[in-house]
């Protein structure tokens, strides 16, 4: 049984960029504003483990299961009886690229969480991603990083 | 050092309302100048050319009851063309996108609700009387809080709080919790209702010109000749009550009477000697303009026509959160208009021009088809960015700042006379208003400079020397 929920954004930010945001720790937390910390190690490889704290819960374990530099990253939370993960992928395409954040859960009680948890987080896609790609051409531009107030928070 | 020339009245601001007050106060008989700080003439309407396309970057629309704008119009040869509105709308909402006709769009049980919070405030719209919100019943309560805390207030549903979010980015620039309810249902009356507003057929939305808002400006700047300065602002107003000595920086120039028609906001920029008294500053700093911005790409045919769609969406995705079919009249090109506004506005006026270009085509191509990507033609307007408009579209008050302040809004101070969309008595917010108030200033300075021959006249002790 599968959930998915996703969000793409078209951007002129870069390949390398948005890259960065996605395997860069601080940049997680200036890109979720649902984020208070996050740790990851810093030779990211497939079965890397850090860690992740939202704004009022627990500390939680993920695992990177993907990583496709310029292309595919994904991680994942294990849960009883099913599995959260995050697939972030983009594509180049004449138009510009497209960056996709996904919130997917599988397993028995993957609609249960779904409605637990993938809704909120679904919620948050879109200024989550709005951040990343606008952070990411901050950071061509050399200037600071876009904050939640100055996103959207429609979305949150 | 020579004395300044002496004029009836010098206008500050050749927007429609500035203009239409020359004008007016020319044709009834009073010598004019304007002074217009930007480099061109209009303030919130102006157009460019786009892929050889005609595009209006500000004030676009009018419907019935718009008769002040219309005739000013017709006046000076510029004439009107239907909005496209044929075919199905579409929406996309909650990741879903679907096709509907009229203007609510489909949301599921939720547009009961919508129903019942539309009927509940063209009711409490009604209650407040036009040009007189602070006599309104419950006036301070209602000012008390914004158009969003009232929504809550209401139990609205999460869908209907953010239907009217919609409606209160393009209305005035802003989210629904930034804007005093009492300014929303007192504007609401002055349009005559939100149908009025919001409709495209029979509302607000009905017809562009076909030469053009700016041209409207442009037409009766240059009736006005060379009593109209641009990029020259006004810096400061000496003034007392026989008149006043308006300074710019290439000069100075008397006037019996004084027209500001410039945004509330925008008051600030000019230095008042005496001082104004404390509520007009107050007024400017608590009277902000909006932040709406406009995006508009040209494509070689108005493809979407041929999908059945009319080219009016609406999305809670954004950026863009509405369009229309702004398509040239008779032309083979289409035209799709987005506005952008709200907290995403923000964030999106401040990007590189490449990437809101990026941004904004593929909120088309959300509503639209990937062919809404590939534009022959693209431009936008970020209106909260313009340095001499104070916003787009019009002020947006917040809670509490209307009761104490909106009586001075329009209330001469001395030789100083207002006029400016936001002080019009029917359709403040709009090119009709703006034009309204022009007039009504106009008449007003002639009154008042007709009431001072009077009683100089009748005093021979006075000297009526302007200051």
């Amino acid at each position: 049984m599968t959930w998915r929920r996703e969000h793409t954004e078209l951007t002129t930010a870069s390949r390398d960029a948005v890259w960065r945001r996605w395997t860069t720790a601080s940049a997680w937390v200036e890109d979720d504003p649902s984020l208070a910390a996050a740790e990851l190690p810093s030779d990211l490889r497939v079965g890397s483990r850090g860690t992740v704290k939202n704004h009022g819960t627990p500390r939680q374990t993920i695992t990177f299961t993907r990583l496709v530099p310029g292309r595919a990253m994904e991680f994942v939370i294990n849960l009883p009886l099913a599995r959260l993960s995050f697939p972030h992928s983009m594509t180049e395409t004449e138009h510009g690229l497209q960056v996709t954040h996904a919130v997917e859960l599988r397993g028995l009680l993957a609609p249960l969480f779904g409605v637990l948890v993938g809704n909120g987080i679904a919620r948050g896609l879109p200024e989550v991603v709005r951040l990343v790609v606008t952070n990411a051409l901050a950071e061509r531009a050399g200037s600071a990083p876009a904050t939640a107030e100055q996103g959207d928070r429609a979305g949150s | 050092m020579s004395t300044p020339p002496l004029v009836d009245v010098v206008v500050v601001g050749a927007g429609l309302s500035g203009l239409t007050a020359a004008r007016r106060a020319t044709q009834l008989g009073l010598t004019t100048r304007v002074y217009e700080a930007a480099d061109r003439v209009g303030g919130r309407v102006w157009s460019t050319t786009v892929a050889g396309v005609h595009v209006d970057l500000g004030g676009t629309f009018v419907g019935p009851g718009q008769d002040r704008i219309v005739a000013l119009a017709a006046e000076v040869g510029v004439s009107l063309y239907d909005t496209y509105d044929t075919g199905a709308n579409v929406v996309r909402w909650r990741s879903q996108v679907k096709r509907y006709r009229g203007t609510v769009p489909p949301l599921g049980a939720a547009l009961l609700d919508v129903a019942r919070i539309q009927a509940t405030i063209e009711r409490a719209a009604r209650q407040v009387p036009c040009g007189r919100p602070q006599d309104a019943p419950g006036a301070a309560a209602l000012d008390a809080q914004t158009l969003g805390g009232w929504l809550r207030q209401q139990h609205a549903s999460r869908t209907a709080r953010d239907l009217f979010d919609l409606v209160s980015r393009t209305t005035w620039g802003c989210d629904a919790d930034h804007v005093s309810l009492l300014h929303v249902l007192h504007y609401i009356h002055l349009c005559g209702g939100l149908s009025s507003m919001l409709d495209t057929a029979g509302g607000a939305q009905e017809s562009h010109f076909v030469q053009g808002s700016h041209e409207v400006a442009v037409r009766v700047a240059e009736q006005l000749g060379d009593a109209v300065r641009t990029d020259e602002p006004v810096t400061r107003i000496d003034w007392d009550d026989d008149g006043a000595l308006v300074h710019t920086d290439r000069g100075s120039c008397r006037a019996r009477r004084v027209v500001l028609a410039v945004a509330p906001t925008m008051r600030r920029k000019i230095r008042f000697n005496p001082e104004l008294p404390a509520a007009h500053e107050q007024m400017a700093q608590r009277w902000p303009g909006g932040v709406l911005s406009k995006a508009y790409a040209v494509y070689e045919t108005p493809f979407w026509r041929e999908q059945g769609l009319s080219g009016q969406g609406l999305s809670d995705r954004g950026p863009v959160f509405i369009t229309f079919d702004a398509s040239p009249h008779q032309s083979r090109e289409g035209v799709l208009l987005g506005f952008v506004g709200g907290p995403q506005g923000r964030a999106w006026d401040e990007l590189p021009e490449a990437e809101r270009r990026v941004r904004a085509l593929a909120s088309f191509a959300d509503l639209y088809g990937p062919k809404a990507l590939e534009p022959i033609g693209y431009i936008d307007q970020k209106w909260g960015a313009d340095p001499w408009t104070g916003g787009g579209p019009c002020a947006a008050p917040s809670a509490g700042a209307v009761v104490p302040y909106y009586s001075h809004l329009a209330t001469p101070v001395g030789p100083l006379h207002w006029a400016g969309t936001e002080t019009a008595d029917r359709w403040s917010g709009f090119m009709d208003g703006a034009v309204r108030a022009g007039e009504r200033a106009a008449v007003e300075v002639l009154r008042s400079i007709s009431t001072q021959a009077d009683s100089t006249q009748a005093d021979p002790t006075t000297e009526g020397a302007p200051a």
